[in-house]
């Protein structure tokens, strides 16, 4: 099955056709990336202000928890049969997915900058602005991208069922392989989902790396 | 000068901080808010720049209510030097030197060079300017701290255990150090210890706090130790207890002072 795979794998069309891997990957990321913008785009306000004020903070405690325990699937079953088939489906069930990461890594990013740095800021007379984006923000933000990553890489594992309601994506090649007993382009699609996140968690891995700001004891 | 008018700050849990202190502070002298732990001291010192809002009285400078100011304007024309540094970690010395100058809309060439200037003064070698604060020693880490605090050229300089965190021979260099700099550049200062020695040596004036911010005794460090108010100041300057009590005694013509446990504690200048 091992050959089989890779000689589909290998495959001039399979790879660049109009419904090749390539293809199949572009799409993969472009919904990985709509989810993770618009997850990133509610999630940090809101932690930064959590994280900034240290209000609210059981409250999205409790919202992470509570969110974090919904199954994705039953989520997008909901959404599709409300929203129809199509992206918003998936989307909309990927951004509760991502959510949590993205705001747990944002306050918790705010929360590890120590107490007296921002007494002695805000003691310097710096604005609260100036004490988030120039203080609690550069020393909490390998958290902060901490939880964009494993946003980035859970929004990325489960894209697959994005396939599950009509879309593309590499998922697509699981569900075309389990239609059609088809073992070695399931195979393919599984390989091809696992070299991608191994790919971008070791780019992020580097991001998070080169956002660490200088003059800070290295911890890792 | 600095005035508190009858400032109480009490917590919501109820917990008094401070109740109805009043005080002066004149302008280009330096006093020491001293006590144990609980003495609302730096409770007290923090009502200065409106970290701490006291629940009533108020607090003046240059006899204008602060309550009235802008924190924010009011903190960056007020130096404020803390027990932990409270440096920015991931900035360059001179950058945190230079913090308060940038905030101010000083040019970048210019606080710079400001900041360089700055360490010279406190004493630090121009060479660490590019280091970052973990990469100096506790008392580099003050000396830049209080650079800091100068850097915009503030009357008025908060002072909160600054040296608290150093070992002895070094607390004792920088307690000099800031002796000397004051000579220079006579600011208002409060200074806040719960060391008493440290106290006499920086205040012109020293304010022995009891809890609750009740003034024990608050005078120059001379009357404290000859005309203690009560057995509390005494205790607390050392003189009940003859600990600062020294014996004169001629040793080879010279005349030596030993101190309460008989050892000599230095030679009399006649």
């Amino acid at each position: 099955m091992i050959t089989e795979t890779l000689t589909w794998l290998t495959d001039p069309i399979n790879v660049t056709g109009p419904t090749g891997w390539l293809q199949l990957i572009g799409q993969h990321l472009m919904y990985t990336i709509i989810t993770l913008a618009i997850a990133a785009a509610i999630a940090l306000p809101i932690g930064l202000y959590v994280g900034h004020t240290g209000r609210l903070r059981s409250a999205a405690v409790l919202a992470t928890g509570l969110t974090r325990a919904l199954p994705t699937l039953g989520l997008l079953t909901l959404f599709a049969l409300l929203a129809g088939i199509g992206l918003v489906a998936p989307v909309i069930a990927l951004v509760v997915l991502a959510v949590p990461s993205i705001l747990a890594g944002a306050y918790s990013g705010l929360e590890s900058v120590p107490r007296s740095t921002i007494d002695g800021a805000r003691a310097q007379g710096m604005t609260e602005m100036q004490i988030l984006t120039q203080v609690e923000v550069p020393l909490g933000i390998e958290l902060i991208i901490g939880g964009l990553r494993s946003a980035f890489m859970q929004v990325l594992a489960t894209a697959m069922l994005a396939a599950y309601v009509g879309n593309g994506g590499l998922g697509k090649l699981i569900f075309l392989g389990m239609k059609t007993e088809d073992y070695p382009v399931m195979l393919a699609g599984s390989l091809l989902v696992i070299v991608l996140a191994i790919l971008c968690d070791v780019i992020l891995a580097l991001v998070q790396r080169a956002a660490r700001p200088k003059g800070i004891a290295r911890t890792a | 000068m600095i005035s508190f008018d009858n400032v109480t700050k009490e917590y919501p849990d109820g917990t008094v901080a401070v109740r109805e202190f009043s005080h002066r502070i004149d302008s280009r002298t330096a006093c020491a808010f001293v006590g144990t732990s609980g003495s609302g001291k730096t409770t007290l010192l923090r009502m200065v720049n409106r970290m701490v809002d006291p629940t009533s009285g108020s607090v003046l400078v240059d006899g204008e209510d602060v309550a009235a100011m802008d924190p924010v304007k009011l903190r960056r024309r007020i130096g404020y030097v803390m027990q932990a540094s409270g440096l920015l970690p991931h900035r360059t010395v001179q950058h945190n030197i230079a913090t308060v100058l940038l905030l101010n809309g000083m040019d970048r060439r210019q606080a710079r060079s400001r900041a360089l200037e700055m360490m010279e003064l406190v004493g630090l070698d121009t060479s660490l300017a590019e280091r970052y604060p973990a990469q100096l020693s506790g008392g580099q880490q003050q000396r830049v701290g209080v650079a800091r605090a100068l850097a915009p050229d503030p009357n008025i300089l908060l002072m909160d255990e600054p040296f608290g965190a150093v070992d002895p021979i070094v607390r004792r260099e920088l307690q000099h150090e800031m002796t000397r700099i004051q000579s220079e550049l006579a600011k208002t200062i409060i200074f806040v210890t719960h060391d008493i020695d440290e106290a006499m040596l920086i205040g012109d004036s020293v304010v022995l706090l009891r809890t609750g911010g009740q003034i024990a005794q608050a005078g120059p460090p001379e009357e404290l130790l000859t005309n203690p108010a009560d057995a509390f100041t005494a205790d607390f300057v050392g003189g009940g207890s003859h600990e600062r009590e020294l014996t004169a005694k001629t040793v080879n013509g010279r005349t030596l002072l030993f101190d309460a446990d008989g050892k000599p504690a230095g030679v009399l200048r006649g």
